[in-house]
């Protein structure tokens, strides 16, 4: 299993990202979010503390999720990321699209 | 996806490892054949992080786009990956069977322009400019 969806008391859906986000397995996920934001959920943490690397597809469908929550009057934040993928998404500037945290905690603290 | 069709090749020469792997051109075989070449990836000669994150970045991004655009997706066609370890460095070629392209014709975003928000430098340089397409 790729990814692990839970939802906590307040609602807000934290996605758990194990090894990668490639295009193997980025419809997975977006089908697996997207499916939460029909259900009603509207705040989302994607967790990479678990995550090796991501390519950009990953990146990209990360953007599309992003936009698409937005719509719906929501929010995706991201946490967890490792040195490396912290320099990645410096890289492609999506470090300004996204709120970062360093922890799946503290992006939970205030949402 | 099933990993039966990727049979990773091992070859030690004059203090060098050579890998070859086969690799069908349908997009689910990506993942399993890049942890199939990285975890193979012992000489030691990139550290435990720089296999775990920039040989497999690097390694997926090629695949993809050898699979999705060089083949398209041609289950008939094969991408070709080879790695060499030598004492210094880690040497990746990924060739597909498509028809090419010439890379002097492709301008370089970065150098053309500041990239924006999802843009990233060009990781790979594409090489031979004729015929098939190697990635280094």
């Amino acid at each position: 299993m790729s990814f692990s969806l839970q939802k906590d008391k307040r609602g807000v859906v934290v996605v758990g990202v194990d090894g990668q986000l490639i295009v193997g397995n980025r419809q997975e996920l977006k089908q697996r979010v997207l499916d939460a934001l029909e259900g009603g959920g509207r705040r989302f943490v994607v967790d990479f503390t678990r995550t090796g690397y991501i390519d950009s597809s990953g990146l990209g469908v990360l953007v599309s999720l992003s936009k698409k929550i937005r719509e719906q009057g929501g929010e995706l934040r991201l946490a967890g990321l490792n040195e490396d993928l912290q320099t990645l998404f410096e890289l492609t500037k999506l470090d300004t699209l996204f709120a970062i945290a360093r922890t799946p905690e503290e992006a939970l603290a205030d949402f | 996806v099933s990993t039966q069709r990727l049979d990773l090749r091992r070859r030690a020469a004059d203090r060098a490892v050579e890998l070859s792997l086969d690799v069908p051109s349908a997009l689910e075989y990506v993942g399993p054949a890049v942890e199939l070449i990285a975890s193979s990836c012992t000489s030691g000669v990139l550290s435990p992080r720089r296999v775990a994150f920039n040989l497999r970045t690097a390694l997926a991004e090629a695949l993809t786009n050898a699979i999705a655009y060089g083949n398209r997706q041609n289950p008939d066609r094969v991408v070709r990956v080879r790695v060499e370890e030598t004492a210094t460095a880690v040497r990746v070629h990924v060739v597909d069977e498509g028809s090419g392209f010439d890379p002097s014709r492709i301008p370089d975003p970065p150098a053309a322009r500041k990239p924006g928000p999802g843009e990233r430098p060009r990781l790979v340089r594409a090489a031979p400019p004729r015929g098939r397409r190697g990635l280094q």
